[in-house]
Formats: structure tokens, C-alpha cells, sequence
């Protein structure tokens, strides 16, 4: 049952409702906004980035804890994860067009590696290649979509996918080897 | 290898693991020993491991570190004195997620705004934009007075998409709800006004899927408008599917509130399948249900228990909240509330129909309640033993007669209920009347407080007991009036004579508040009407005829002389009058021959001063004799004082300043001043002035609409005014088609507009609150503005080769003929003189200008003048106004009256060269000359069009220049017609819609 409210469209989509995402994503947005300015302000005093607090604040803020099983802590984690990626690619994609006048270009290799060093990699390429990722090894594309998009640590990953540590290292390591050659256009 | 292959998939992931965890030697012999003779997978595996080296700090940083920046900044706050297109940020007025609310100022016209800036991710989904834009495009289509309107919809330079709105003051229902509890009168009234918005949505096929207390707003006068149409449609999944209503959620993305807004939605909305119009009026039934309980219908700890609520159960009764609750209100919450959509009221108009009714049930219900008056009973006799209420059997009946309508069982709980309230506000504002009398309070109207009486935008002819209780007003239905009585303290309303033909030509109160006077004429030809009176409380008695048209009389404070102004009509003559309480020894105590008068219309009251040794009168003085507008003829106010001992007269003079109109004056009970709605010279609308004896002149309103007659309680604490406004769009027609298609989107004062050669509408509008010439695209876009010399400049007019604009404009002082560029530049003016030159019309040539000229003893001759100035030459005697010339040059048209008593307007068309007359065309009676009486030519010159009001709608008809029956060319079915020109390929540009014409009072609140 679609329902109307964070923890009913929680529940919604653990049981496999997608459209819940689509409702979630501008309410989680506009809570991830404004942690993303508080952090800004907390980096120009010289702290660090704390995503996973960032998280965690928002799924505090957003779910109504008396009404929610834990199993849905994990939903939360995995769904914010997803809004991450959505929102970021959206968000990469305006810019580029923005830039380059509507059109969709690839960015060659060498544009990537300056760009990871200057944090900004092709969100979109990235994007694209999770989905062919996610065909092949979809619980490498989660890791990959919790850890990278929603910033948690392994651990918290691990918890997430109620997998081990170990597990969620391994698959890191080579979705990361694997998504960086697909983004490098070198074939195989 | 395939690495879609399962298999080969899982063995590469080995491998490389096993890889990874090595290092050098141990790695490669690793690789040898696991792919042996697989060269595809130690190619595979090999790739990704040298990917792996490269990859470095790739997504090392999570993806928020790197969006932290543009996510936080994307909507930074605008800025007062910050530009967004052709608007200027004012400042903030709201915030939500759904973006903020900025005051702004439209800079290109001059108006105020309310800009609403949404979150960029809403831009993210082109379709889901591309949705919410046709939606509130749509929307902004809706001529409605209940429907805020939607100006513009368009980009920031950084990507949000904004809404250019209607700047609405005033509260929302949610913080009115906060503030303070409804009356039963006030739930109906706004309950009826968000429906009558939302018959106009729906019929144009938009449902608003989010009705709600926060998307209510209610302007300062009374009138209620709907927010938001479309916005719930940028949070919409599906075409056709909504799912959920966003902006509900988005508001309030805190904790705790998510639960009260989830309250307004639907049981098809919690489940998910599409909806329609019944969305809506299950959303009005939530918020009227909350409006008359103070609760909301359904409630839950959680959001879930909530939507639990809103599916699975039933409200409790609004009577479990609020004791006396009308079981037929209970019965429509609950017919707007079935959780089967099927069940729900079907349309609103039902709706609508059915709180109309109970409105008026109410309404005539505690008319009865009425006899037992405030200050007459006591608290113990409104309610009798049984619980019911003991009235004089008397006024019982005599009620029952005027209303038809006997006191249902249902509703007697309430009307007692209505009893106690009743008597503690005659409690109040007794106390109140006690108040500002033992007080000095020489600044009257400093603050003041607005509450609108009528909402039903047909009302008229407003007058106010000296005690302040009782109003009375005229409305107008289908060319019948009727004769309405309201009690200010219970808004309970009466009719006190049904509709019938004639026209009412104003009422007032008798001294004691007891009997109310009016003048009413059987037709609108020849006949100056007679006054009548009728009894307060005596709904359904035949009014009494009155022989002498004599003014309301004012008593004097030791109650034992009247005075009253009478009007002799065959002398031309008005006479102040003062005889004993009972009418006898009728003296003359001074006259006047017109033009000078003493009342300005026959409702003016003199006033005693205190000492009861002299009478006051307000007197208006004219420098000309004609009741036309807008001509040169100019009005100041002074007071007449009469010394009644001595027998001495003086005139008082007020503030030096001139009027174009003016309206019922009244003097101020302490003979301070007078108060009154005047058009200043050079002023756009008529405002409440007033003016003191101590030469101190303001207004008391300051607003864009316009006010007509005044009536002030005796004690000058309230006055009762009308307050007019037009709500018009401009509107174009293509030929052959039926429906019209706005090009404005605000609803303004629109008129004298003109289709120019290259497609275009050249219009006047005092939208900003002056006059000013205005051009637009056909199809609505590219809208500037052509003059702003801060003067008012009337009746643009194109040259066939688009080389100039010609127009009426006061910037001398009088109304000349000016020309310019057709882009406004260049100013010339070409008429001249001390009296007005308007409305000037070009010969298809380009060379000729023709225009109506002003003269007393010859009013309104035509004249023609070369485009380029020169001495003009007149054209005709007589009346005549409005010219058009033929699309061949031959032959000018133009409304004409011959002078004559009897006469009536003709259309007549005469030769371009040597003035013989053509032809005369008799009009319809339906058809209203005036000044403002539009006259075209089709563009192929066989008809001569003009608009008629048959069947109580305006229609463009046609009068065949062939000869033969005069030919209805549109099939509108509603609004006014204020102009109208036709394009070249035969399409119709109009200027139509609603003059909304309701009863405000205004009190003083004080300091």
C-alpha cells in the first residue's frame, strides 16, 4: 500500500512498492540540502566530512521512530543511498548541459582522472556503468551504491546489506576496479 | 568471456579477490595455478587488477562531499532589490519546501506580485514540469475572483522554475483558524467562495488535489482565494495518477506535522489510484468540517493510524466539538466526507447548491431571532423554560410572512445558540458605542478594520442605521433588484422585497433606525421615481408611498425638531427644512437654486450642531452642469452652515481639493468634517475621503477598486460602503470558433482597446492604479507598455499603417488628443483648448483623425483634424459619440442622441465628406449607450457592431448596414463586455469580465 508519510512509504517500498522512491526522493532531498549546509559550515570550521551523521540525522529527523521496525533503519539507509544517486546524477546532468549546450558527451579518460583528483568525477558515466554493474552483480552495485552515494563505512554497509565486513571490502574492491576501466573506455 | 554469464562472472570474482590479496610473485603464481589455460579469464582478471592500481581516490570520497556545495547553495535566498526576470525582489514572506514566497514587483508593470520560487529538483523532470506548467497555465486562464491568479510561470537564471502570482494580502485560513474560532456565518461564506473557485477549476477540467487550510487565502474584505492550482501536479508520478499531494508533505517535512497535513487527503489519494474532481471536495469537507469543529475530522498518533483514519473511519459528528451544530451541515460534511467517492457529492455545484441553501436557511432563521431584539431582552428571555425561545407572537408572524419560510425543528438548537450569541454581542457593542462617546476621538478612521457583508459581487445601494445595527442594499439578478436588510451583529440577512423590474435609487435609515426609505423608478425612462418607506422589522409590508421627495430627516438632541433637506423638483430648488418631531410647522430655513445644491442626492442629512443653534450641511460645488464622466467639470467640498437663531449662513471651506466625482457625502455627526467616495481629479479610482473642518484632507481607503455611496452609522464609528471591482482579461476570439482564449492573464481593468495592424491589442489599463496604454501580442505575448507620463491616458486608437498611436490623456490638465510613435515615443499633442477633445478614431487612409469634442451648450460634436495637426473641422451638431470610420473611408458611424426629452440613442452613419446623413439604425433597448459604449465596423464593412446585454449577458450583435434585424455575432454565455475591436482576419478582441459589486463595512478600530 502506497502510503503518505516517510515511515508508511518506508515500509511501502520495503514491500516492493517503487513508486514510494519517486515520493521519498524531494522529501529526503530537501533534508539532505540542508545537512549538506550545515557540513559546509562545519568543513569551513575545519572539520571533517561526516556523512554517515549526516545520514543518520536526517533519518532522525525524517522517520517517525515509534512506528518503525528496525528492518527499517536498513530500508532508509538503502533508500537514501539510491536518492543520493538519483539526485547527484540529476544534478550532474544539468550542469553538464548547462556547460556544454545540451549535449551528452562522454568524458575520455584522462578528463576522469583529473576530475576523481579534483572530486568530481562523470557522475553520469558512473551512473550508467552501476546499471550495467547491477546486471552482472547486483550486491556489488549496492555496496557500491551505499558506500559511495550514501557515504557509509563498511561496517555500516555491511550492517545495511547484513553481509559481512569482509564481504563488502571485497566486492569494493572490484566494483571499483571494474567501474574505473568502464569509465576509463578501456575494453577488454 | 561473457560477463553476463553467472558463472564466468563468479569465477572472475574469485580470482581477482584471490589475486588482491596477494602481492608480486605469490599473485602471478597465484593467477597461473587458478586460469591455467584460461587466457579470457587471466585477461579479464589482469584488466581489472591494473584498473584497480590506477583507480586511486576513485569514489573514495563519498558523492555527498562533492554535491555538498551545489546541493547546499542551490536554492540560496533572493535578495530584496534582487532581479528575477522583469521582477524585483521585495522580500520574503514565505518559506516552505516547496521553495519560498517572495514579495516582488512586477517592474514592467508596476504591480505587486507574489513570487513563488521553487527547488530546482522539480526542473529535474521535464515532464513532470512540462505537466505542472500546462496545469497552471491553465489555472492562470481561470477568470474567477475566487482563483488566485497565476501570472507568469518561467526560469530563474539558475534553473528554478518560479510562479509569478497574484499578490493576495491577507491571511490563510490555517493561521485565521489559529487566531480565532468562526462564526457559523464566516464557515459557510468561505466554504461557498472555495467552491465557487473550484466549480470555475473544474469546469475548465483542473482539479487542485490539494485543498487545504494553507491554500486558502482570506483577503483582509472577506474575499477568499485558492492557492496554488497545478502545484500538486509537479510531485505527481503518473499522468493521470496522483498519488500523492507533495506540497502537503514538503511543507512540513518536520516530525509531527507530516501527521496534520496528511489530514487533508483523500482515501483514493492514501491508496494510491488516480483522482479526480471528488479529490476536491473531499478536501472542502475536511476543511469545513474543520472550520465549523475547530478539529480536524480525522486524527492519528502516527501517520499511519492517521491514514488508517482518513481509509477506515468515520468522523466523529462536528456537534461532539461544537454544541448546536445545524444537522444540515452535519449532513453535507458528512456527504463530502464518504470514503467511497461514488457516494461524495458528484460535482461541487452540488455542493455549493446546498451550503447556499443553508446559508440562507440560517440566515432567514435568525431573522426571527432578530425580533427578539438586543437591548429589548435580557439573557433569561431568549431562552424559554422548555429551551426554546419565547418571541412576540406578532413579530413571529409578520416574519413568517416576509420569509415563507418556517423555522425548521433541526435547526432550533442553533438558533437558540444563535439567541446567546446575539445577546452578547448588542452587549458588546453597546459597550462599545459607550466607549468611543465618553472619548474624544477627533481622528476617525486612522485604523480601520474592513469586513465584507456580500460576497455575491451583485450588490448596491448601500445604506447603515444611525444605530449602527441595520444595513440595507440592493442586489441585482437578472435584471430584477431586491431589497435586502442584514443585521450587522448576526450577519443574518432578509429580503425585504423580492426581485421585480424597476431600479432602486438608494435608501435610507429613519433617525430611530426603525423605518427605512428608499426611491425607486419603474423604469429607466422618464420617470424620477417616488420614495417609499417601510418598516425595519416589517419584511413582507407593503411599503408606504412618500408624496414629498424629501431627504432623511436628522433629529435634533433634545429630540424635539427634525431637519431635512427637500428637493423641488419643478424649481429646481433645494430647500433645508426644520419642523417640530412630528413633522408639523414646516419651515423653510434656507434654499438654494440648482446647479448649487445642498444635497448632493436625496439621501444627504443635515446635522444639528451640539448645542442644536445650527445645522450643518455638506455642500458640493460644481464648475459645470453635465453628470458625464470624465469631462471637465470638476467638484470641491465645503460645509453650509445655518445659524438658526441669527439667521445667518457661512460657508465653511474645506481642503482646496477638485474632484471628477463624487459621491453620497456625509457629514461627520460632530459636524467635524464630512466623509465621502470621490474620485480625485486626475484619479483613476473613487476612494473614501475624508475631509475636516480644520482643512486636513486623506483617504480612508487606498486600494484598486472603486467605492459608491456611504452610509455612516450615527454615532460616525462604521460606515457601510459598496465597493466595485473589475476583474477583467483581455480575450480573443478566432473567427468561426466559439471559444475565446484570454491573452492576459491577470484580472484587471481593462479597457479601449484596439487591434493593430500587425497583430497586436493596444489596451488602457489602470491595473497599476494609473491609466496607461499597453500593447500585446495576439497570442498573449510581448507585453509592454507605451505610456507612463503618470497622467491617464484612455482610448489608444492605431493608424492603418501602424505608423501611429492616438489617445486621450489629461497630461495638459483637460483630456486632449495626443499622438506618438507607435511605440509610444515622441508625444504630440493635436487638440487643444480649454474643454476636453476625446476618443479619436483614423480614416483607413492613415490621414484623418476623427474625435468627439467637448463644449458646453454643444457637447460632444464630431471633428475631424489632419493626422499632423492643424484646424479641425467639426462634423456634427447634436450628441454624438464613439465614431468609427468605414473600412472604405466613405462613411463615419457614432451613437447619437438628439436632445430631446424623449429621445433615445440611435445609431447613425453619415458621409465621410459633407456630413449627409446615410442612414439611422434604431437599437435595442438591451443595448446601454454610454460613454463607454464601444462601436465598430466588421472588417469587411457590411456590419456595424456594438455590444447588447439581452438575456443578462453581454453579446457582440451587428447591425447590417444593408438595413434589416440587428444579428448576434458571439454566444458568450457570461461576463461583461467593456471593449472590443475586431483583428484583420476577422477575429474579435475583447476585453470581458466581472464587475464584482459588494456591500464592506468599515469600522474604526481605533488607535
Amino acid at each position: 500500500m502506497p502510503a503518505q508519510n516517510i515511515t508508511e512509504l518506508l515500509v511501502g517500498y520495503g514491500r516492493g512498492d517503487k513508486e514510494a522512491l519517486d515520493r521519498l526522493m524531494p522529501i529526503v532531498y530537501d533534508e539532505l540540502r540542508r545537512q549538506a549546509a550545515r557540513y559546509l559550515k562545519r568543513e569551513q570550521a575545519g572539520h571533517t566530512l561526516q556523512t554517515t551523521a549526516l545520514i543518520h540525522e536526517a533519518y532522525v529527523r525524517l522517520v517517525d521512530q515509534r512506528n518503525v521496525q528496525w528492518q527499517n533503519r536498513a530500508h532508509f539507509f538503502g533508500i537514501a543511498a539510491q536518492l543520493m544517486r538519483r539526485i547527484l546524477v540529476d544534478h550532474a546532468r544539468t550542469k553538464k548541459r548547462a556547460k556544454r549546450g545540451g549535449s551528452d558527451v562522454r568524458v575520455s579518460l584522462g578528463e576522469v582522472d583529473v576530475a576523481a583528483k579534483d572530486q568530481d568525477l562523470d557522475v553520469v558515466a558512473l551512473d550508467e556503468a552501476l546499471d550495467r554493474l547491477a546486471k552482472i552483480d547486483e550486491q556489488q552495485s549496492r555496496v557500491v551504491e551505499l558506500r559511495f552515494f550514501s557515504g557509509l563505512t563498511v561496517e555500516e554497509t555491511a550492517e545495511v546489506m547484513g553481509i559481512s565486513p569482509a564481504t563488502v571490502k571485497r566486492d569494493w574492491s572490484m566494483a571499483k576496479a571494474w567501474l574505473h576501466r568502464e569509465l576509463s573506455g578501456e575494453i577488454e | 568471456m561473457s560477463e553476463t554469464d553467472p558463472q564466468s562472472w563468479q569465477r572472475v570474482k574469485e580470482v581477482f579477490e584471490g589475486a588482491l590479496a596477494r602481492e608480486g610473485a605469490e599473485r602471478q603464481a597465484f593467477l597461473d595455478r587458478e586460469c591455467g589455460s584460461e587466457a579470457a579469464l587471466r585477461q579479464e582478471v589482469e584488466s581489472l587488477l591494473r584498473s584497480y592500481e590506477v583507480a586511486g581516490s576513485f569514489m573514495e570520497a563519498p558523492a555527498v562531499a562533492q554535491a555538498a556545495e551545489s546541493l547546499a547553495g542551490r536554492d540560496q535566498k533572493l535578495v530584496p532589490g534582487q532581479r528575477v526576470r522583469h521582477y524585483q525582489i521585495v522580500n520574503l514572506i514565505g518559506e516552505g519546501g516547496m521553495g519560498e514566497v517572495y514579495l516582488a514587483t512586477d517592474t514592467t508593470l508596476g504591480r505587486r506580485v507574489a513570487l513563488k520560487v521553487l527547488p530546482k529538483y522539480v526542473s529535474t523532470d521535464p515532464e513532470r514540469l512540462r505537466r505542472f506548467t500546462q496545469e497552471a497555465r491553465a489555472a492562470s486562464r481561470l477568470s474567477h475572483p475566487n482563483v488566485c491568479v497565476v501570472h507568469e510561470i518561467g526560469e530563474t537564471d539558475d534553473g528554478r522554475p518560479f510562479i509569478a502570482m497574484e499578490y493576495v494580502e491577507g491571511v490563510t485560513l490555517r493561521q485565521r483558524l489559529k487566531n480565532q474560532a468562526l462564526k457559523l456565518g464566516d464557515v459557510l461564506d468561505i466554504a461557498i467562495q472555495v467552491s465557487e473557485g473550484l466549480i470555475a477549476a473544474h469546469d475548465a477540467g483542473i482539479v487542485h488535489r490539494d485543498i487545504k487550510p494553507e491554500n486558502i487565502m482570506i483577503r483582509p474584505e472577506g474575499y477568499v482565494k485558492i492557492l496554488d492550482f497545478g502545484l500538486a501536479k509537479l510531485t505527481e508520478r503518473h499522468q493521470g495518477a496522483m498519488h500523492t499531494t507533495m506540497s502537503t508533505l514538503l511543507f512540513n517535512s518536520s516530525p509531527g506535522t507530516v501527521i496534520g497535513t496528511a489530514a487533508y487527503m483523500s482515501p483514493e489519494q492514501a491508496r494510491g489510484i488516480a483522482v479526480d474532481e471528488r479529490t476536491d471536495i473531499w478536501g472542502l469537507g475536511v476543511v469545513l468540517y474543520e472550520m465549523a469543529s475547530g478539529n480536524p475530522p480525522f486524527t492519528g498518533e502516527t501517520p499511519t493510524d492517521m491514514v488508517i483514519a482518513i481509509v477506515e473511519r468515520d468522523q466523529p459528528p462536528i456537534s461532539r466539538h461544537v454544541d448546536g451544530t445545524p444537522p444540515e451541515l452535519e449532513r453535507i460534511v458528512r456527504k463530502a466526507l464518504r470514503k467511497d467517492r461514488n457516494e461524495r457529492y458528484q460535482i461541487v455545484k452540488e455542493l455549493a447548491i446546498d451550503l447556499r441553501s443553508l446559508r440562507r436557511e440560517l440566515e432567514l432563521n435568525s431573522l426571527l431571532e432578530r425580533s427578539v431584539a438586543p437591548g429589548t431582552g435580557t439573557g433569561a428571555n431568549t431562552l424559554g423554560a422548555d429551551g426554546g425561545r419565547r418571541v412576540d407572537t406578532n413579530e413571529l408572524k409578520a416574519a413568517h410572512t416576509a420569509v415563507h419560510h418556517p423555522v425548521t425543528r433541526r435547526s432550533r438548537t442553533w438558533i437558540a445558540l444563535a439567541a446567546v450569541v446575539l445577546f452578547v454581542a448588542a452587549a458588546a457593542f453597546g459597550y462599545y458605542k459607550l466607549r468611543t462617546r465618553s472619548e474624544t476621538t477627533p481622528a476617525r478612521f486612522e485604523r480601520i478594520e474592513v469586513t465584507k457583508l456580500t460576497t455575491t459581487g451583485n450588490a448596491s445601494m448601500v445604506a447603515m442605521s444611525p444605530d449602527g445595527k441595520y444595513v440595507s442594499y440592493i442586489t441585482s439578478e437578472g435584471g430584477k433588484q431586491s431589497l435586502w436588510l442584514r443585521q450587522v451583529a448576526t450577519s443574518s440577512t432578509a429580503q425585504l422585497i423580492p426581485p421585480r423590474e424597476g431600479n432602486y435609487l438608494g435608501s435610507a435609515f429613519s433617525p430611530d433606525s426603525n423605518f427605512l426609505f428608499f426611491g425607486h423608478a419603474v423604469s429607466d425612462r422618464n420617470d424620477a421615481g417616488q420614495i417609499y418607506r417601510i418598516p425595519v422589522l416589517g419584511a413582507g409590508v407593503q411599503p408606504t408611498k412618500i408624496a414629498q421627495p424629501d431627504g432623511p430627516p436628522a433629529i435634533s438632541h433634545d429630540k424635539k425638531r427634525i431637519a431635512f433637506i427637500r428637493y423641488d423638483l419643478p424649481n429646481q430648488t433645494d430647500q433645508l427644512v426644520v419642523a417640530n418631531a412630528d413633522t408639523s410647522d414646516q419651515q423653510v430655513v434656507a434654499s438654494r437654486k440648482w446647479p448649487l445644491r445642498f444635497g448632493w442626492n436625496f439621501l444627504t442629512r443635515p446635522e444639528w450642531t451640539d448645542d442644536d443653534k445650527s445645522l450643518l450641511l455638506p455642500m458640493v460645488v460644481s464648475d459645470g452642469a453635465s453628470n458625464n464622466r470624465d469631462i471637465s467639470v470638476n467638484y470641491s467640498i465645503s460645509i453650509f452652515e445655518k445659524d438658526l437663531l441669527s439667521g445667518a449662513e457661512r460657508v465653511i471651506p474645506l481642503a482646496p481639493q477638485r474632484f471628477d466625482e463624487v459621491g453620497s457625502v456625509s457629514m461627520l455627526p460632530d459636524g467635524s468634517g464630512v466623509i465621502m467616495p470621490a474620485k480625485a481629479f486626475g484619479a483613476s479610482y473613487v476612494q473614501i475621503w475624508q475631509l475636516l473642518r480644520d482643512g486636513s484632507i486623506r483617504t480612508i481607503t487606498n486600494d484598486l477598486s472603486d467605492y459608491r455611496e456611504l452610509g455612516l452609522n450615527e454615532d460616525g464609528s462604521a460606515f457601510v460602503t459598496v465597493q466595485r471591482q473589475t476583474l477583467a482579461r483581455i480575450w480573443t476570439l478566432k473567427k468561426g470558433e466559439s471559444k475565446p482564449v484570454a491573452i492576459t492573464s491577470g484580472t484587471s481593468r481593462y479597457y479601449d482597446l484596439c487591434a493593430t495592424p500587425d497583430n497586436k491589442v493596444v489596451y488602457a489599463s489602470d491595473a497599476t492604479g494609473i491609466a496607461d496604454i499597453y500593447e500585446i501580442g495576439a497570442s498573449g505575448s510581448e507585453q509592454r507598455q507605451l505610456t507612463s507620463d503618470g497622467r491617464r491616458n484612455y482610448a489608444p486608437s492605431v493608424s492603418p499603417d501602424n505608423r501611429y498611436l492616438v489617445f486621450h490623456s489629461n497630461r495638459t490638465g483637460v483630456f486632449q488628443i495626443w499622438r506618438t510613435e507607435r511605440d509610444g515615443s515622441n508625444p504630440k499633442q493635436l487638440t487643444f483648448g480649454k474643454t476636453e477633445s476625446t476618443w479619436a478614431t483614423f480614416s483607413p487612409d492613415s490621414k484623418w483623425i476623427v474625435y468627439q469634442h467637448f463644449e458646453p451648450g454643444n457637447p460632444f460634436s464630431l471633428w475631424r483634424l489632419p493626422v499632423d495637426g492643424g484646424t479641425p473641422q467639426m462634423l456634427t451638431e447634436g450628441i454624438a459619440i464613439r465614431s468609427t470610420i468605414s473600412p472604405d473611408g466613405k462613411l463615419i458611424a457614432f451613437w447619437y442622441n438628439d436632445q430631446r426629452i424623449d429621445s433615445r440613442w440611435v445609431l447613425k452613419v453619415i458621409q465621410f465628406e459633407g456630413g449627409a446623413t446615410y442612414k439611422t439604425f434604431e437599437v435595442a433597448p438591451t443595448v446601454a449607450v454610454n460613454w463607454d459604449s464601444p462601436l465598430h465596423w466588421t472588417p469587411d464593412g457590411k456590419f456595424l457592431t456594438y455590444v447588447d446585454h439581452r438575456g443578462g449577458v453581454d453579446n457582440i450583435w451587428g447591425q447590417p448596414i444593408d438595413g434589416g434585424a440587428a444579428k448576434q455575432l458571439t454566444n458568450f454565455e457570461d461576463s461583461v463586455i467593456l471593449s472590443f475591436d475586431w483583428m484583420k482576419d476577422g477575429s474579435l478582441v475583447a476585453s470581458r469580465g466581472v464587475i464584482m459589486s459588494d456591500v464592506v463595512l468599515i469600522q474604526d478600530a481605533g488607535k
